[in-house]
């Protein structure tokens, strides 16, 4: 399903990822964890094809995306649900629109999902008037309204509280027992989480 | 942001407006300098014989290029003899254009017959003198202002519709449309029998606007025109070869020109800077959104999918910055014109340089706007799409 053989990454001459080597399969979970800076933003976005290493080789369902054309990689992002770190919720629509925006749910399903995350009340509000919190979860809602094949999310569980992170773990976890696959990425061990494969990024790798 | 890019749209579109409205009367105002310079042919041709044919259009140009020529204190003189026959009258008065009384002679200023208002109530042309309502001198009327005055020695309530004095200058003016008379049961027998008219047009540069009177005189000497009780007259000839005296008629086309240029000109800099705004507009719209550029390919959408997008965005845009624009300058227009009637007496000066919001005008702004604004926002999305997505995120 996603295969990285010695991926390389650095920006000028920084270096952020080196030699990464990873294999998962339909179905599996990966947990990306390292502290801040190592790079766990990066190693996600050159999996969702966001953005390309320097080196070495990605394939996304079977496909190269370092060699891949434009219509291949918009086809493999279409496959992925990307939940990003800071939230990337478009100001101007409500939390409902931008959820339903790329949604291949019903909205009444759309709907019972944010209320059983604790945004049933927030759904005709706008981004600027969420909590971080609130900001997260939203976001997480549109990759998984999506109903992609590869959920990739960078730190889901940051600036929620551990109810908030059940529900959320509940909703991954669902999403993995249909059979898809989830790249997660923390700062510490995620242990709500089905995980199947734990990969560790320090510093200077 | 979403409130300025309206406004900036609004405020290109009233440019655009006014850029196109002043081209159209640019044009016009040159356009028909050269028509009216073959009115006289058309009256001395095949034209109505008792009434002098002067197409509508042909009219208005008079009109407009009145104002123009009073910018640069050139008067224009109407002067018109037209014998009308009593076959034409009481005929009903829809589609007629002008008709030119033959109690209507009337030079500028000194007009003595004041400003004077048929009523089209009865649907016909008046039959006689009795029905021509007088109204007093220095009163200005627009179209549809009802008005009350003297008519059949009682006062009656008339509604204005297609004629009236329409400056400190012109004087009243009613022509029947020939197509309009070959059109009427008998219209043809009314050309054929009717007398010949003549008319013309003379313009005068008066160095002193409080001298009309004095140049009018001399003017009248130079006609021959004679005038007792109840009567006046003078040699028609005359008229004609002093109208088209090669200096005055230089002059009227050069001031013309001088004009329709400098309007030309001023609305290449109106149109310069609407394209300039528009494209402002467009690049900023997009640029300081680029990470939503970003997102959207993150979702998976592909290049034309997005450029599309924000080309559909901005034609909402502008149709609300259209509705908007179209609104205030309804507004202002309306405003101005009421202004200028009201406070310095000028009547339908609308016609002569002002913003005509007419449809084509309104389809050709819409059509430019549409066409720059999606030129820019291709370029600009274009631009932006080639940028790593990954750097386009960064500017969230």
């Amino acid at each position: 399903m996603i295969e990285l053989c010695d991926v390389h990454k650095s920006y000028g001459a920084i270096q952020v990822l080196s030699d990464i080597n990873i294999q998962v399969c339909e179905g599996e979970c990966l947990a990306v964890i390292g502290k801040s800076g190592t790079g766990k933003t990066t190693l996600l976005k050159i999996i969702g094809t966001l953005a390309m290493p320097n080196r070495g080789t990605v394939k996304v369902c079977g496909v190269d995306v370092t060699k891949a054309r434009h219509k291949e990689l918009v086809s493999i992002r279409r496959s992925i649900g990307f939940s990003f770190q800071q939230s990337l919720l478009l100001p101007y629509m409500t939390v409902i629109e931008n959820v339903m925006l790329t949604s291949n749910m019903g909205k009444k399903e759309v709907i019972e999902m944010l209320d059983f995350i604790g945004l049933g009340e927030r759904i005709n509000h706008k981004p600027g008037k969420l909590s971080e919190g609130e900001k997260k979860r939203a976001d997480l809602a549109r990759a998984l309204a999506k109903k992609p094949r590869i959920l990739i999310t960078d730190e889901p569980f940051s600036n929620l509280d551990s109810e908030r992170i059940e529900k959320v773990s509940k909703l991954i976890n669902d999403f993995l027992e249909k059979g898809r696959t989830v790249i997660v990425s923390s700062t510490s061990e995620v242990k709500s989480l089905n995980i199947t494969h734990t990969f560790r990024l320090n510093k200077n790798q | 942001m979403f409130t300025v890019i309206i406004m900036a749209s609004v405020l290109s579109w009233l440019v655009s407006f006014s850029m196109s409205s002043n081209m159209k009367a640019s044009v016009n105002n040159y356009s028909k300098t050269l028509t009216f310079i073959r009115v006289d042919h058309y009256v001395q041709g095949p034209g109505i014989n008792n009434y002098a044919v002067i197409p509508s259009n042909v009219t208005a140009a008079i009109e407009s290029l009145q104002h123009v020529k009073r910018l640069h204190k050139l008067y224009m003189f109407y002067i018109a003899r037209v014998v009308r026959n009593t076959n034409i009258s009481g005929v009903p008065f829809e589609n007629l254009t002008l008709f030119l009384m033959d109690s209507a002679i009337a030079l500028g200023l000194s007009e003595t017959i004041p400003p004077f208002i048929i009523d089209i109530q009865s649907g016909r042309l008046p039959i006689n003198g009795s029905e021509i309502a007088i109204t007093g001198p220095g009163n200005y009327y627009k179209l549809d202002d009802e008005i009350e005055v003297a008519f059949n020695g009682t006062i009656t309530k008339v509604k204005i519709s297609g004629f009236l004095t329409m400056s400190l200058l012109s004087p009243v003016q009613m022509v029947v449309h020939k197509d309009f008379l070959s059109s009427m049961p008998g219209g043809d027998c009314v050309i054929d029998e009717a007398l010949r008219g003549e008319c013309t047009v003379l313009f005068v540069e008066v160095d002193d606007i409080y001298n009309v009177d004095e140049v009018l005189k001399n003017l009248r000497e130079l006609i021959g025109w004679k005038e007792g009780e109840g009567w006046e007259e003078w040699e028609i000839r005359d008229v004609y070869k002093i109208t088209y005296d090669e200096y005055l008629l230089k002059r009227t086309l050069e001031l013309s020109e001088s004009s329709a240029f400098v309007t030309i000109l001023l609305t290449s800099g109106a149109l310069s800077f609407s394209i300039i705004l528009i494209m402002i507009t467009s690049y900023l719209n997009i640029n300081i959104r680029k990470w939503e550029v970003g997102l959207l390919r993150s979702f998976g959408l592909s290049d034309n999918e997005i450029i599309t997008a924000y080309i559909l965005h901005l034609l909402a845009v502008t149709v609300l910055g259209v509705v908007a624009a179209f609104s205030v300058a309804h507004i202002v227009v309306t405003f101005i014109e009421r202004l200028l009637i009201d406070a310095l007496g000028f009547g339908n000066i609308i016609s002569a340089a002002t913003i005509e919001l007419t449809p084509l005008t309104m389809l050709l702004t819409f059509t430019l706007t549409i066409v720059i604004g999606a030129a820019s926002t291709f370029i600009t999305v274009s631009m932006t799409l080639r940028k790593p997505i990954e750097d386009q995120l960064r500017e969230f």
